[in-house]
């Protein structure tokens, strides 16, 4: 008897030893954010005089225009990238993170700037790089050393180092032109009396496959970037037009009216052989490839107004996708294959939707009257587009969740287009 | 074994409006640190146990449950440690050396 009692009074008090050892993790649920951005220090690099233009003041450009980042102050603070940064003195200006670093000349016209990105408050490194550019690739340095930090600082990859192709049209004057992600020092890539439309970057960001109509007809061409040339990669009689890349590179999708309609088809670029994979009487156009290659997504009236559809890339039964509202247009895929982004009219207005495939979620990212060529950039976060103000078209670009828009580069002219590709590495 | 809410089962002789007020300095410590990154949609919710010093210095922070977005994760990590130290309770007894974070920064 006194043998249970003491076996109960050991349970009893392990039991409440057990309650004491879980009411010591105290659970606490903490909903809402700061809506707050990161602040990163960003001093003039050592030696950075020596450049003929500031490194960091792209940089910190880049990263405020993100509007994820607020650029710390820290006066003529140089901050070495081989000494322990002042950690009380940043994080005191508010500064949770600083990148270090020096320029060096390697060779006449040529630098290397060597860089540390310290987190100030857990007083560690993040991350080091060594970056080489001569005068000409300074900016595209600068760019790749915002990825960098951005990249470090928020876990998503930058899209500082995007090439952003685009259509400018100026009376009767119509030019393709490449530029940075935002579309600023931009290249000429074609000059037409005629339009020019649906430019669509390879997936190795080494070409740009569109359509001229300098031919009085739409043929899509294929450019190589980095030389000008230039080949034609469908001219079949009638319209040829929509292209779009498959993953691998090998193939383009593209809407030809050759058999009477507007259907889909796959050129196969070794092959030099268009073949038709969609099979319907109505209108199919605007195919994009998922990003493993093996469906497409297109617009199609098919059901009786213009929708989202999917099919094989080898053809075969289509899948409708949108089904809310009676206009949905002009599809790109997201680069992990997860979502969409479309156009769709509502109330008259044509906008841009992002809209999840796994869940079937969707979300009306813009409130203007019309969008157009909705495309995601190669890092997904972001979708630019191209939108009418004060009836000039403008370029912008918005990030998938609604919460950051950016305008890119308004020269003032009428710009369109827009197709958000890699940087060739 | 049940993990307290933060309301049931404080220790005799303090009050659960001394116990709501700690976990509310807590809560508004952390959150203002919790910056989301880009391309994160829904309701996303992650989980963390975390460690903490007396004085509320914040010596582990373990992930629990991914919120599904790795750099949200990521960010949720930093706010965390940002937010060291912990603000302490006035009344030491209410102080809990381990803490679950259960964070949901998209909802309201």
């Amino acid at each position: 008897m006194v043998g249970m009692m003491r076996t109960l009074a050991c349970l009893m008090m392990l039991w409440w030893l057990g309650i004491q050892v879980a009411m010591a993790q105290l659970a606490i649920e903490i909903t809402g954010s700061s809506g707050r951005q990161i602040a990163v220090a960003l001093p003039y690099l050592v030696n950075e005089e020596a450049l003929p233009q500031s490194l960091t003041e792209i940089v910190r450009s880049d990263l405020e225009r993100s509007a994820l980042f607020r650029v710390v102050d820290v006066g003529w603070m140089r901050v070495p990238e081989d000494l322990i940064p002042d950690y009380a003195a940043l994080t005191q200006r508010g500064a949770e993170a600083v990148l270090a670093g020096s320029v060096y000349a390697t060779a006449p016209g040529v630098w290397e700037a060597r860089l540390r990105l310290f987190d100030t408050v857990r007083r560690s490194e993040l991350t080091n790089r060594v970056v080489q550019f001569n005068a000409g690739q300074l900016r595209a340095a600068a760019h790749r050393i915002a990825d960098l930090i951005y990249e470090a600082l928020t876990g998503v990859p930058g899209y500082f180092t995007t090439r952003l192709a685009y259509v400018v049209k100026s009376g009767n004057r119509y030019e393709l032109k490449i530029g940075d992600y935002d579309g600023s020092h931009a290249a000429t890539a074609l000059v037409s009396p005629e339009p020019i439309i649906s430019p669509s970057w390879s997936p190795d960001g080494h070409q740009l496959a569109y359509v001229s109509f300098e031919n009085k007809k739409p043929v899509v061409y294929i450019h190589e970037v980095a030389t000008g040339r230039r080949r034609v990669a469908a001219n079949f009689r009638g319209s040829n037009s929509a292209p779009a890349w498959s993953p691998d590179g090998r193939k383009l999708a593209v809407t030809l009216t050759q058999d009477g309609i507007s259907q889909i088809y796959v050129l196969d670029l070794t092959l030099n052989r268009a073949f038709r994979v969609s099979r319907s009487g109505s209108i199919d156009t605007e195919p994009v490839f998922s990003p493993d290659g093996q469906w497409l997504y297109f617009t199609s009236d098919r059901g009786g107004s213009p929708q989202i559809y999917r099919m094989p890339a080898t053809g075969g039964d289509a899948q409708r996708i949108t089904f809310e509202g009676s206009y949905n247009v002009s599809p790109d895929v997201s680069p992990d294959g997860r979502a969409l982004t479309y156009i769709t009219r509502i109330d008259g207005r044509f906008r841009v939707v992002y809209h999840d495939l796994t869940t079937g979620y969707r979300q009306i990212l813009t409130d203007s009257e019309r969008d157009e060529s909705p495309a995601f950039a190669p890092t997904g976060h972001m979708i630019v587009y191209a939108t009418e103000v004060g009836g000039r078209g403008v370029l912008a670009a918005v990030s998938t969740d609604g919460r950051v828009r950016l305008r890119l580069s308004a020269s003032g002219a009428d710009v369109r287009e827009p197709a958000w590709g890699r940087l060739p590495r | 074994m049940a993990l307290a809410q933060g309301r049931s089962g404080a220790p005799s002789g303090v009050s659960d409006a001394a116990r709501a007020s700690y976990i509310d300095a807590i809560r508004a410590k952390v959150r203002q640190h919790v910056v989301v990154p880009p391309g994160v949609v829904g309701n996303p919710e992650a989980v963390f146990d975390v460690v903490q010093l007396p004085d509320g210095t914040v010596v582990e922070v373990r992930l629990v449950r991914s919120s599904g977005f790795a750099a949200l994760d990521v960010a949720l990590e930093r706010a965390i440690r940002a937010a060291s130290p912990l603000p302490t309770p006035p009344d030491h007894r209410l102080f809990a050396r381990e803490l679950r974070l259960i964070l949901r920064p998209l909802a309201q």
